[in-house]
């Protein structure tokens, strides 16, 4: 099976996945299934694996929405895409994972497979059958880290119900379809609230949001 | 200080860590005798009462201390500063594992967590929220108790050798770090930025670290610490960043705070 012997190759490479120092062109001399492994890698390192598949979906969403802002029609596009993925283009700390990657975790080693998958196939039934797309998920196209969204200035309360979100120029933009995933068949879908959010017993701490990322569209 | 009395001081804190590590055992082994409220069998869980009432008085401290201005859906804890709560002990048959904890001041349950020996309170749960099963059916109330919620103050966080060597390895992480910070083509940035390593509890196994650099900019880089075989190997975790950090006293109070409490103080040098 080709997406097995693509990720076999990649972890029998003592070349892939090794610590790369910071420059704003880091990843340029990577292949494009190394950029798309460290992506995914630098999004979730923990052991919310699910999470990690939520991101892939919305590389493969963007991907198939091809649009400028989003890099286009190709993985490599969509993954380099400037201020898009904060573990490719960001500063030094925000791709420090992405550049000095645990290959022997099984956050890489899912990644490695999600990216063998979009890169060996463009068929969406392939992506659906081998990278198992969380409760909750579908045509996602933004997600950011559950800490960050918590962050002064970043989201808001959505009267009567739900939450609006400032990309950074100010501007509070509605969330629709909001996800956080907690495993492949569980997830909290639509939270009336920030507070719905943090008075949760599974989010009401730093480190148990450290784990998260949380998924909607605009 | 003097090598000597920094040694004596370690020593200290390490016979204090040791007698609070065989307190908590003590007291798991004094639970106290349950009444079956709806035919339920009884509890069996090995937690005391005491354990139950310290973990719902450590995370409402830690409600207050941190997020004061938090609106708690789940329960109003600021109202009730200074005043007593009481509270049942519960078990359910669908849920045998955990005690939850029924307030009179909430229709929320709280759960009860017993990790490696800690208890603590791992926040509440709701009979509507469809994204959390609310445990059914049969349940036995274990025992009640009354716990007053005083002003907030710095968390309880506990010391102990295991966490010294989680600290530590929390430590080398942020060395790393900061390595490659100093090694890449932000390099200048990021010299003499103050680190810090937040406090945490033991049974949590992700540590906040901060990142002020002298610009202002400021970066948190979570780290998770896994023990294996009595080794503490460290795992980054992604952060994020904050450009204004320190120009605007009004803003990132809880981070703020956080940094404050922090266990450790480093600075980025080359």
């Amino acid at each position: 099976m080709q997406i097995t012997a693509c990720r076999n190759n990649a972890l029998n490479d003592s070349n892939f996945g090794k610590p790369i120092a910071y420059s704003s062109n880091w990843y340029s001399s990577l292949s494009d299934l190394e950029i798309l492994t460290r992506l995914l890698y630098g999004e979730n390192t923990s052991s919310n694996l699910a999470d990690q598949n939520a991101a892939a979906w919305v590389v493969i969403n963007r991907k198939l929405e091809n649009r400028s802002m989003f890099g286009g029609n190709t993985f490599r596009g969509v993954a380099t895409a400037s201020g898009q993925f904060q573990p490719i283009t960001g500063g030094s700390e925000g791709t420090r994972d992405a550049r000095n990657p645990s290959t022997s975790s099984s956050a890489w080693k899912n990644a490695l497979w999600s990216a063998c998958t979009m890169l060996t196939t463009s068929n969406t039934t392939h992506y659906n059958d081998f990278i198992p797309k969380p409760t909750g998920i579908s045509n996602h196209l933004y997600f950011v880290g559950l800490n960050y969204f918590f962050s002064a200035n970043v989201s808001i309360d959505d009267s009567p119900s739900g939450l609006k979100i400032n990309f950074g120029d100010g501007t509070y933009v509605k969330m629709k379809d909001v996800v956080i995933v907690f495993d492949t068949h569980s997830a909290f879908q639509n939270p009336s609230s920030k507070s719905a959010i943090t008075s949760d017993s599974r989010l009401d701490t730093y480190d148990e949001r450290a784990r998260h990322n949380i998924f909607f569209n605009i | 200080m003097t090598n000597k009395l920094a040694v004596f001081l370690v020593v200290i804190i390490i016979l204090i860590g040791g007698c609070a590590m065989t307190q908590r055992e003590h007291a798991i082994s004094s639970s106290p005798s349950a009444e079956p409220e709806n035919g339920a069998r009884k509890f069996p869980h090995n937690i005391s009462a005491e354990h139950v009432k310290a973990a719902f008085e450590e995370y409402a401290n830690y409600r207050l201390w941190y997020y004061p201005d938090e609106h708690n859906p789940h329960i109003d804890l600021q109202s009730h500063i200074g005043k007593e709560i009481n509270a049942d002990m519960l078990v359910f048959e669908s849920d045998p594992d955990h005690i939850y904890l029924r307030t009179e001041a909430s229709e929320s349950l709280g759960i009860i967590v017993n990790k490696d020996g800690f208890v603590y309170l791992d926040g509440f749960v709701e009979p509507e929220n469809p994204n959390r099963l609310y445990p059914q059916g049969k349940h036995a109330k274990v025992a009640t108790i009354k716990v007053k919620i005083n002003e907030p103050r710095k968390p309880n966080y506990g010391t102990s050798p295991r966490k010294v060597n989680m600290i530590q390895a929390a430590e080398r992480y942020a060395e790393t770090l900061c390595k490659d910070f100093l090694s890449g083509e932000e390099s200048a940035l990021w010299e003499n930025a103050d680190n810090y390593i937040l406090d945490f509890y033991e049974y949590q196994d992700i540590i906040g670290i901060w990142w002020i650099r002298k610009d202002g900019y400021a970066s948190t880089t979570p780290v998770q610490i896994i023990e294996n075989n009595h080794a503490f190997q460290s795992h980054g975790i992604k952060g994020y960043s904050i450009a204004d950090f320190t120009k605007h006293d009004e803003l990132y109070t809880s981070e703020k705070r956080f940094i404050a409490d922090a266990v450790k103080r480093m600075a980025c040098r080359p």
